[in-house]
């Protein structure tokens, strides 16, 4: 009896191949949803492949231009803890492209030969040199600049002069190309000459460091021996920027992703959810099916242990089956969306890859899920008494409940609907099972969209709190004076112009932005608890400050509070009057009076930014008053950088746009799983009223009238599961809208349109009518006589 | 093999073709590897109005015969006529059509739609073949139920009817179109004696009324009670 047993394992899912088949292939769908893990660690492991080969800098130090010599670079390189120096020529500028100018940075790099850190890879062609440019291998995205290797780009220098290099080839550096694409820059390596021809003087602007010891205190002392040393042998006095240190392992976008990578683990939980519904499911059907079977075990002297056993082997054998197609699928599922996202967020293309411990784990998941969740379905079936289960009259179940009694009501819809409708009472646990499935997936659906809706509105209203029309800026280089005050206001079409100083700066060791802005500012202050600056305190340059909500909460700073900042000249404190909603520089802002962040930053007749409106809106007066601007301030000697914002704005929204596309996709993968569901529901439910299709036909059904029952069934399970989904979706539009907060620290407002809600309905009727189709097909090419001999 | 047609009763015969004719009808059924020959030639002629019961061990092809003149299987060769109709070069839909308007069939089994009441599962054929208004279709059903006495459970569902008055039901819902022709198949098979005797005089009352019955039984008491009795045996007809 035993190998007969043993044997009854194996050939019940060779007698009925399809079913098998079928299950395999849900089973494989379910266990490749645990292969999403995988994509956060390998996406790390690509870019931590990435840091080493681009020799990604730890600490990066930006300066007014400086003539450095080679011995005092060496000199540099031979600091305690320093293992690499890479000094770089950095000139933020514009190019020309046909009749409009791009943004644009130019790194003069002064060996492609060799550089021992934040190497520049070229890709193609050959390497830069006096009167030539590499273009950067994500300058076409978004059209910023397409041009290959022999075109010519017209680069505008000091003194707006215009210098036409040419490409010879084409580059890519881990942390310019991103910048590029974050920055809506066109991105050029060139030499340190070329670069001094366009800024109107040599020198280096940044001094890029590998270090033996990356850990924070330590670069914070090697920063100081930098300082020290460049004071002690060159022109040097002040950093221009607090200097950047990179936290060990972490690379750029390293926050943005791990943001996205624990969005990504909520949806791969609820993949997870969606796929042991489906595996429980399908086990509970196929051993539901075994009814009859079971009871011819039992009355030929199986024992419930014995019969347990045989369906168990077969759950682990369709597991064991199912898991090794679901793992390889994962493997494919996991680096497709670490492709998808190194290429979108990163410009890299990283190689495929396997997490041994994420396949393990499918493997492992994949053999026990299905005789774990068949065992319900088993201990059930093996409890039936013997007669109920050799009892050869088909199922009468169906028809005498409340329910049922309600659904008789609908007589107005045609025969076919009514049998359809009617039939979803039948099986009342896979009903609800999959009725739960599609709840889960529009649920999820509802709240992505939900999710979409938030970013989408939140970023506007964000934008639409400044109410300027460009501002300028200048990082490296002159700052702007009184001189660049008179070019500023005298343009034609400026009609307001405010002084603007800001600065990257820590607070209480959080990493924030600090804006000094002049008195009634073009921006809405958005005030929600305290006050804004007295005319007095703006008088005086009282060190007072309106802090957002976003990194008040990082730093459990409140209103009265004083904070302590750290500066690129140092550290002040600043009292806390007000507190204000607004997520610009994603809520990571302080803002003071200018005066007061003159005093602080010492720097009382200068400033590095202005805001700028225009005398009217219209977009055309905007670029030409722009142009005008960077025109004059160009030929007086000022390197400045501009930023449009109506431009800017729908970038923003263009960006965040991407990332709810990104949340959209793995969103879409639960909608894909969950809807596995219904087509396995459906399947069953025509094999398992196989006979009854027969007799259909026997009394005259058509194969329309065949598609009709099945489909107004579907369409039933589907508008229940739309039903349930809308709360679903209303809980986890919440539940995503908190995460955003406490892992991204954006707060988004929550928004939940009833549009959201037909366009679910619309989605779930629609895809739920279209996957069905291979199901009833099946249903209606069964020839009467196969069907009702189907056993 | 042909078969000369006795009757035990005189009774008024139509002088035109017969109503079902089966000529050399092989039926062999492939599963696998395995190849079964349920019919092996089968000529077989049934005239309108008579009362047939087909006999024979089981496996003998008593049930393929039934396929082959209902259309629910296909000869391997030779041809099936019902009614002037060559109906093995019907294609599916073609047939399902032509038993929902020709073909009255009771299953063994009853085979009604269990979330159905009684009403709906005997106007079903009508329903499919969108004859007339729904009001027409549910008189219809209503009287045929009336006819084998369910007409005080129309509202009821096949689990709140026992097996005999299903089995009535399934009748009703084989009169819905009113077929010249009504095959039933083991149609007493799984009920006790006495209700089985109930469903054959209703069968009877049925032929009576000019339509043509054909059944297969294994009770020979039950097929004594036909006007002819076709015995088949591994896959032939061997006598009336």
């Amino acid at each position: 009896m035993a190998s007969t047993l043993f044997r009854k394992s194996i050939t019940d899912l060779t007698r009925r191949r399809a079913r098998a088949v079928f299950a395999v292939l849900t089973l494989a769908i379910a266990v490749a949803s645990v292969g999403i893990f995988a994509a956060p660690s390998l996406m790390d492991q690509a870019m931590q492949d990435e840091v080493r080969a681009s020799r990604l800098a730890d600490v990066t130090l930006q300066t007014k231009p400086l003539l450095v010599t080679p011995a005092q670079l060496a000199a540099l390189g031979r600091l305690p803890n320093v293992t690499g120096v890479q000094a770089l020529s950095v000139v933020q500028t514009r190019v020309w492209l046909g009749e409009r100018r791009q943004k644009a940075i130019v790194v003069g790099v002064p060996d492609y030969g060799r550089q021992p850190v934040d190497r520049v890879s070229i890709t193609s062609g050959a390497a830069p040199r006096s009167g030539t440019v590499l273009t950067d291998v994500r300058n076409a995205d978004g059209g910023r600049y397409d041009g290959s290797v022999g075109d010519t780009v017209r680069v505008v220098g000091v003194h707006d002069r215009v210098h036409a290099l040419r490409v010879s080839g084409v580059g890519r550096n881990l942390e310019w190309s991103q910048l590029g694409v974050n920055g809506d820059f066109v991105v050029l390596y060139a030499t340190p000459e070329t670069a001094a021809q366009l800024v109107g003087e040599p020198g280096y602007s940044l001094l890029a460091f590998r270090l033996a010891d990356t850990s924070t205190q330590t670069a914070k002392r090697t920063v100081d021996d930098v300082r020290s040393y460049l004071r002690a042998e060159t022109s040097f006095t002040r950093f221009s920027d607090l200097p950047t240190i990179r936290e060990p392992g972490s690379y750029p976008g390293k926050e943005l992703f791990e943001q996205l990578a624990t969005l990504m683990n909520v949806f791969t939980v609820l993949a997870l959810l969606a796929a042991g519904v489906l595996v429980a499911n399908t086990m509970g059907t196929l051993i539901g099916e075994q009814r009859r079977e079971i009871g011819m075990m039992k009355a030929i002297g199986g024992t419930r242990r014995q019969i347990r056993r045989v369906y168990l082997r077969t759950a682990l054998l369709l597991g064991a089956i199912g898991s090794v197609l679901g793992a390889a699928l994962g493997v494919v599922i996991a680096n497709l969306i670490v492709g998808f996202f190194g290429s979108t967020f990163f410009a890299i293309e990283p190689g495929w890859s396997v997490s041994r411990s994420v396949v393990v784990a499918s493997l492992v998941l994949g053999v026990l899920g299905p005789p774990l969740t068949a065992l319900p379905a088993i201990r059930r079936g093996t409890r039936i008494p013997v007669r109920e289960g050799l009892e050869e009259v088909p199922s009468l179940e169906g028809g005498v409940r409340t329910v049922d009694r309600l659904l008789r009501q609908l007589t107005f819809l045609p025969r076919t609907a009514q049998i359809g409708v009617r039939s979803v009472t039948r099986r009342t646990r896979r009903t609800i099972a999959t009725v739960v499935q599609i709840a889960l997936a529009v649920g999820t659906l509802v709240g992505v969209l939900a999710l979409m809706n938030s970013v989408t509105s939140t970023t506007e209203e964000a934008w639409n709190q400044l109410h300027y029309d460009l501002d300028l800026n200048t990082v490296v280089g002159k700052q702007l004076d009184a001189q660049a005050d008179r070019l500023i206001r005298t343009t034609p079409g400026v009609e307001i112009a405010q002084p603007v100083l800001t600065n990257a700066v820590e607070a209480e060791g959080k990493d924030a932005f600090l804006w000094g802005l002049s008195p009634q500012p073009m921006f809405d202050q958005k005030v929600e608890q305290g006050r804004w600056f007295t005319s007095a305190e703006e008088g005086a340059g009282a060190p007072v400050t309106v802090i957002a909500k976003n990194i008040a909460r990082a730093i459990g700073a409140d209103v009265g509070d004083t904070v302590a900042i750290r500066t690129a000249a140092g550290p002040a404190e600043l009292r806390v009057v007000g507190m204000t909603g607004t997520q610009m520089q994603n809520g990571l802002l302080l803002l003071t009076p200018l005066s007061t962040l003159r005093t602080v930053l010492d720097s009382p007749d200068t400033v590095n930014g202005y805001w700028v409106r225009t005398s009217s809106g219209e977009h055309g007066l905007i670029d030409r008053t722009t142009t005008a601007l960077e025109d004059r301030l160009a030929a007086a000697g000022y390197s400045i950088g501009t930023n449009v914002r109506y431009v800017d704005q729908a970038r923003n929204v263009d960006a965040n746009r991407q990332i709810s596309m990104a949340i959209g996709v793995l969103g879409f993968l639960i909608v894909a799983i969950s809807m596995v569901g219904l087509v396995n529901a459906i399947t069953m439910n025509v094999l398992e009223r196989t006979r009854e299709i027969g007799v259909l036909r026997c009394v005259g059904a058509r194969g329309r009238d065949i598609r009709r029952i099945f489909a107004a069934e579907g369409i039933v399970l589907s508008l229940a599961g739309w039903l349930l989904g809308i709360p679903v979706g209303y809980a986890f539009a919440r539940l995503l809208n908190w995460l955003l907060l406490e892992v991204v620290k954006i707060e988004f407002a929550f928004t939940f349109p009833p549009l959201n809600i037909v366009i679910a309905l619309v989605g779930t009727v629609v895809l739920a009518l279209l996957i069905m189709r291979l199901p009833l097909r099946r249903a209606v090419r069964f020839k009467p006589g196969d069907a009702l001999r189907y056993a | 093999m042909s078969v000369t047609l006795t009757r035990e009763a005189p009774v008024e015969l139509p002088t035109h073709e017969p109503l079902i004719e089966l000529q050399g009808v092989v039926k062999v059924y492939r599963t696998g590897k395995l190849e079964y020959p349920a019919l092996r030639g089968v000529h077989l002629t049934i005239d309108a109005g008579e009362m047939v019961a087909v006999v024979g061990p089981s496996g003998s092809g008593k049930t393929t015969i039934m396929n082959m003149i209902t259309g629910i299987d296909r000869p391997t060769e030779g041809s099936v006529i019902v009614d002037g109709r060559r109906i093995e070069t019907l294609s599916e839909e073609q047939l399902a059509v032509w038993r929902g308007g020709n073909v009255g069939i009771v299953f063994q089994f009853f085979q009604l739609l269990p979330t159905l009441t009684a009403v709906e599962n005997a106007m079903l054929p009508l329903d499919f073949a969108r004859k007339g208004s729904k009001r027409a279709r549910f008189e219809t059903a209503r009287h045929n139920l009336g006819l084998v006495g369910l007409g005080d459970k129309l509202d009821h569902l096949p689990a709140e009817l026992s097996g005999g008055e299903q089995q009535r039901v399934a009748i009703a819902r084989a009169l819905a179109p009113d077929p010249k022709l009504i095959i039933g198949d083991e149609p007493t098979g799984n009920l006790d004696t006495q209700t089985a005797a109930d469903m054959f005089e209703l069968l009877q009352h049925l032929n009576d009324a000019g339509k043509t019955v054909l059944y297969v039984t294994h009770d020979l008491e039950l097929a004594s009670r036909a006007g002819r009795v076709v015995t088949i045996r591994d896959g032939v007809v061997v006598g009336t």
